[in-house]
């Protein structure tokens, strides 16, 4: 699983700058924030925007393309400050690449929220063909 | 089950039949497999009758998608023609009697010129040189002097002859015709004579003639403006009633069940004598006098004995205008229901579904796709917002007609307020019927009919329970 | 859809993210050191002697009549830091050594030290007083501090090739009894006769009288327990004395390891321990882009070897699969000047006294690991060279030299087998990452 992450985040940003932090990266941040943000968070809104919003709730208000785009979004934007708020937890040392790993991160939770989505979304109430 | 013809005499015939089709396309129930509506009005101009005969092909192209167990559109509405399985073509296939040949004067039909004077002056005598000169093709204008001689021709016609043929032992018949008219008065008894004699010639005419018989006689429910070139004088309608009824009394035999229906005037129509230009709003006498229908197909055959079983309608109470307050349980009981149901189906098919465009059940069907393309939607769009016979129409000239049945607020965007004097009670935590309830209903009528292959089956199916459920749970009052 | 709807939709996520709020305990950021084998400082002695030489060589660091010499202060100092230590001290002694070691009463040593060296006693060979010392006065729980110029001449000239031989023999039995040697080398003012031990190659020389224009080096030795010989040193000087050399002490591998973040180039990074190196590109080794820095904690280190001067010159980095070279050596606050310090790495560096910066230069099998191992040899150390001569008698020339001194310091170091050794031999492996 650590090696899963340390691959998509690499791929997208290269190798963790400063080098002197790559060990923290690879074996705590990627593994750490990718776990719970990528998959745990995302999972939840998925869950929540699916199950939640449209099926517990009994409304379809919010089957609506843009709102599951309004969710992916809110997804990408706490899986962007999740990621900032992880690096500086850990003290790790301030550089722009803890920026680009916060985009990363949030291009990965929107990915993971639409192959959610699509995992997921056959058996909500009001949102089944959502986004289509 | 059995089939059931219904002979709709004249224009009030037409727009009797008119209203029956709406409550049929409703899904109210009736006791038949088919109902074959039979139209006699030589007049074939009669907007009347064109209206209803547009509304009944609409009907028929929808019905034939919908199927028995769709909810809405349930009842078969056949052509005489439809009965003509070997395809012969013998009858034109149309819901009207082919009055083929009539398009001449009443003198020239009698042949009033080849009489020898003895008869001529009898003749004069019994008809005016209006009647005689005045053409059949706009019937008989509130002559059933006329009407009557006329109409005895019928039973040489290939309609009756056919339909004749098709008839079966337990099917039944139903006659509409107004008192008052022409037409209708006239053929009514004529017709009734026929069809129980025996010896008629025509098939099967031994089972016709014992077949069940219902028919409803309309008396007078609305005036005429009183005009001075008019051949029709309102003012005789009453007069024309009373004899027609003490006619009655003595010569007519043979109906099972007989239903009268009559109201006080109120404001007069305008006086149409026929043609395109006889076209009068939808009125609820028409509506009661459909209500007839069901209720003779109520019946079993064992209740009808050898007298006549005589009907008439009261309303609980009376009011210039009438909604489901005014209606008797029972009556509340054959149509309320249904009703609602339909008119929460049409609302939010005609104002609201557009909106619904990206929800599940949308995309599930596809219904961009099917609005634009589909033929079964164009039809119910054309059943249902049609101006001239559609269904939005007939509530509108029911509502705005003396008396008025108006069961249902037509000018509102609120679902709760649809059902006039019956708002779905509402609280914070409950909204009513709304269309995210709509919605939501929807979606999951959409998940469970998944045995419906037929997408436009299944859309009526989907409606039909979604708007059962919000009439059980949301309207306990009516 | 109405903006009510919005709101609603906005709210119903917020509520819902709100709930999946982190509540994680930060972790520690204390880094710790990595102990090195623990340093034990005696906390007590039983018994302190002090024995000052006070043979006619003596005579001049306590003239009679003329101004205070340094002598006189420093080993009053030395007499009154052991006095004030009361709890660290629980019996202190004096003593003369002329022709024997004798002790002395505490007046007549302040008033000897004060106002001068009045009666001068015959000299002794060196090696006799220190056989004495080392016969008697070591022992577990007895530290002794002898004063002394160490001009050693012995009365046999051919014996003077065999100085430092003398000296160990002398000294044979600390080895025995593990007690150690700490020497500290100081200079004072002279005035009076000098008597030179001559040269290697000529007779006995001659004194010198109303000398001396030149300072004149005397030493302090401490002998006993390295733990107490440790303690009795701190206490006994203010501030550390640049001309030592401490013999005899336990060898401790100190504690070290690759500073993550400063003085550094290249993509490397540690794994978890901090001796070894991962690199992802090993291309970056063979083309000398790969430079870091090794912190090591030399506190425990006799203090010959702890100057930046002896590491400089004498630290060395032996490689396999590959050449590595000692890029500098620095003490922590010099490093911090020169190198850019990561924030992160200041905390690791208060766990260091000094920094080697190493630099790859090549690699041969980029498959296999370059390891690295950075040994620090036991050298006499460096001052010795600059206070030794071979030829005293006229100190006025030489300056303040001692005769024979390398040799002298020689024969304490072979006294101990450990000083043959590495100070340290520090392993360090650089890999390629998998």
């Amino acid at each position: 699983m650590k090696n899963v992450f340390r691959f998509l985040y690499e791929l997208l940003i290269g190798k963790p700058e400063p080098p002197m932090e790559t060990p923290l990266y690879r074996s705590e941040i990627f593994p750490d924030v990718g776990g719970v943000s990528l998959l745990l968070i995302t999972l939840v809104l998925v869950l929540v925007y699916y199950y939640v919003l449209n099926h517990v709730m009994r409304t379809a208000r919010f089957s609506h393309w843009y709102h599951w785009l309004g969710m992916l979004l809110i997804n990408a934007g706490i899986a962007f400050g999740y990621a900032i708020y992880y690096c500086r937890l850990h003290e790790v040392t301030p550089d722009s690449y803890v920026y680009w790993f916060a985009f990363a991160n949030a291009f990965y939770s929107a990915l993971f929220f639409f192959l959610f989505s699509l995992l997921l979304k056959w058996r909500s109430y009001n949102a089944a063909r959502t986004p289509f | 089950m059995a089939k059931l013809f219904i002979f709709g005499i004249g224009g009030t015939g037409a727009r009797v039949l008119r209203s029956f089709g709406m409550l049929m396309a409703a899904g109210v129930d009736i006791k038949a497999d088919t109902v074959i509506p039979i139209i006699v009005d030589p007049d074939t101009q009669n907007a009347d009758l064109n209206r209803t005969v547009e509304m009944l092909k609409s009907y028929k192209r929808l019905q034939g998608v919908a199927g028995h167990d769709s909810g809405f559109f349930k009842t078969d509405i056949s052509k005489l023609a439809d009965m003509d399985t070997r395809g012969e073509g013998r009858v034109k296939d149309a819901f009207t009697f082919d009055f083929g040949g009539i398009n001449q004067s009443f003198k020239e039909f009698i042949h009033f010129n080849e009489m020898d004077p003895d008869t001529q002056a009898l003749v004069q005598l019994l008809y005016t040189q209006d009647n005689l000169n005045s053409p059949l093709t706009i019937g008989f204008k509130g002559s059933p002097n006329v009407g009557s001689v006329v109409l005895n021709k019928l039973i040489n016609s290939p309609e009756l002859r056919f339909f004749a043929d098709n008839f079966r032992k337990g099917d039944r018949i139903f006659i509409i015709s107004s008192i008052f008219g022409g037409t209708g008065a006239a053929g009514f008894p004529l017709l009734i004579k026929n069809l129980r004699n025996p010896n008629s010639g025509l098939q099967n005419a031994g089972e016709i003639s014992s077949a069940i018989i219902g028919a409803i006689t309309v008396k007078p429910y609305f005036g005429l403006q009183t005009e001075n070139e008019s051949v029709i004088d309102s003012n005789a309608f009453i007069t024309k009633t009373r004899d027609a009824l003490a006619y009655y009394k003595n010569n007519l035999h043979g109906v099972n069940g007989l239903y009268y229906i009559a109201d006080n005037p109120d404001t007069p129509y305008e006086n149409r004598p026929g043609g395109a230009s006889q076209r009068n709003d939808a009125h609820l006498v028409e509506v009661l006098a459909a209500l007839s229908i069901i209720d003779f197909m109520d019946y079993q055959d064992a209740d009808f004995g050898e007298e006549t079983l005589f009907h008439e309608y009261g309303l609980r109470q009376d009011a210039p205008s009438i909604t489901f307050e005014q209606l008797y349980e029972e009556t509340l009981h054959r149509i309320g229901q249904q009703m609602v149901k339909f008119q929460l189906f049409a609302k939010y098919y005609k104002d609201m579904i557009r909106e619904d465009a990206g929800k599940n059940y949308y995309k599930a069907l596809n219904l961009d796709a099917a609005f634009a393309n589909d033929s079964f939607h164009k039809e119910l769009r054309h059943f249902l917002e049609n101006k001239q016979w559609g269904y939005f129409a007939w509530l509108e000239e029911l509502a705005r007609n003396k008396r008025s049945f108006a069961p249902f607020n037509l000018s509102t965007q609120d679902l709760n307020l649809l059902v006039q004097g019956k708002p779905v009670s509402r609280s914070f935590f409950n909204k009513g019927i709304t269309q995210d309830g709509f919605v939501v209903r929807l979606n999951k009528e959409e998940r469970n009919l998944t045995s419906e292959a037929n997408p436009n089956r299944k859309f009526l199916k989907m409606f039909n329970h979604v708007t059962e459920d919000f009439y059980t749970s949301k309207m306990p009052g009516i | 859809m109405t903006c009510r709807n919005l709101f609603v939709f906005c709210l119903g996520i917020l509520v819902c993210t709100a709930c999946g709020a982190d509540s994680e305990q930060p972790v520690s950021a204390d880094a710790g050191c990595s102990t090195a084998p623990a340093v034990s400082i005696a906390s007590r002695v039983d018994t302190l002697n002090i024995i000052v030489e006070t043979s006619g060589s003596m005579k001049g660091f306590m003239p009679t009549q003329s101004r205070q010499t340094a002598f006189q202060q420093q080993v009053d100092d030395i007499l009154a830091n052991a006095e004030s230590n009361k709890e660290a001290v629980g019996l202190l002694r004096l003593y003369t050594a002329q022709d024997n070691i004798r002790p002395i009463g505490y007046d007549r040593f302040q008033s000897m030290l004060r106002q001068g060296l009045a009666q001068a006693g015959a000299s002794t060979p060196i090696p006799n007083l220190l056989s004495q010392i080392a016969g008697r006065y070591a022992s577990q729980g007895q530290v002794s501090i002898f004063i002394s110029d160490f001009i050693y001449s012995p009365p046999n000239t051919r014996d003077r090739d065999y100085v430092s031989n003398d000296i160990r023999r002398a000294l044979l039995p600390l080895q025995d009894k593990g007690m150690v040697v700490a020497v500290y080398g100081f200079q004072s003012e002279f005035r009076g006769t000098f008597y030179p031990a001559g040269s290697k190659a000529s007779p006995k020389a001659s004194p010198v009288a109303n000398c001396c224009e030149t300072d004149i080096p005397y030493y302090v030795w401490i002998i006993g327990p390295e733990p107490a010989v440790r303690m009795m040193a701190a206490r006994l000087f203010r501030s550390p004395v640049a001309a030592s050399m401490q013999s005899g002490y336990a060898r401790r591998a100190p504690a070290y390891g690759v500073v993550p973040g400063s003085g550094r180039s290249g993509s490397w990074y540690l794994a978890g321990d901090a001796q070894t190196i991962l690199i992802d590109n090993t291309q970056e080794l063979r083309q000398g882009e790969v430079s870091f820095s090794v912190g090591l904690n030399l506190e425990a280190l006799p203090s010959q070897y702890r100057t930046p001067d002896y590491l400089s010159r004498h630290l060395q980095v032996q490689s396999s699969n590959g050449t590595t070279e000692v890029e500098g050596v620095w003490n922590r606050q010099d490093f911090s000047e020169k190198e850019q310090v990561s924030t992160k790495d200041r905390q690791l560096l208060e766990c260091y006294t000094h920094l080697v910066k190493l630099k790859v230069a090549s690699l041969d099998d980029r498959n296999s690991p370059l390891n690295l191992r950075l040994t620090l040899p036991a050298n006499r150390p460096q001052w010795a060279e600059a206070w030794t001569t071979d030829d005293d008698r006229n100190p006025n020339d030489s300056g303040p030299r001692t005769f024979a001194l390398t040799e002298i310091l020689e024969g304490v170091r072979r006294l101990y087998p450990q000083e043959r050794e590495p100070v340290f031999a520090l392993d360090l492996s650089i890999k390629k990452a998998n």
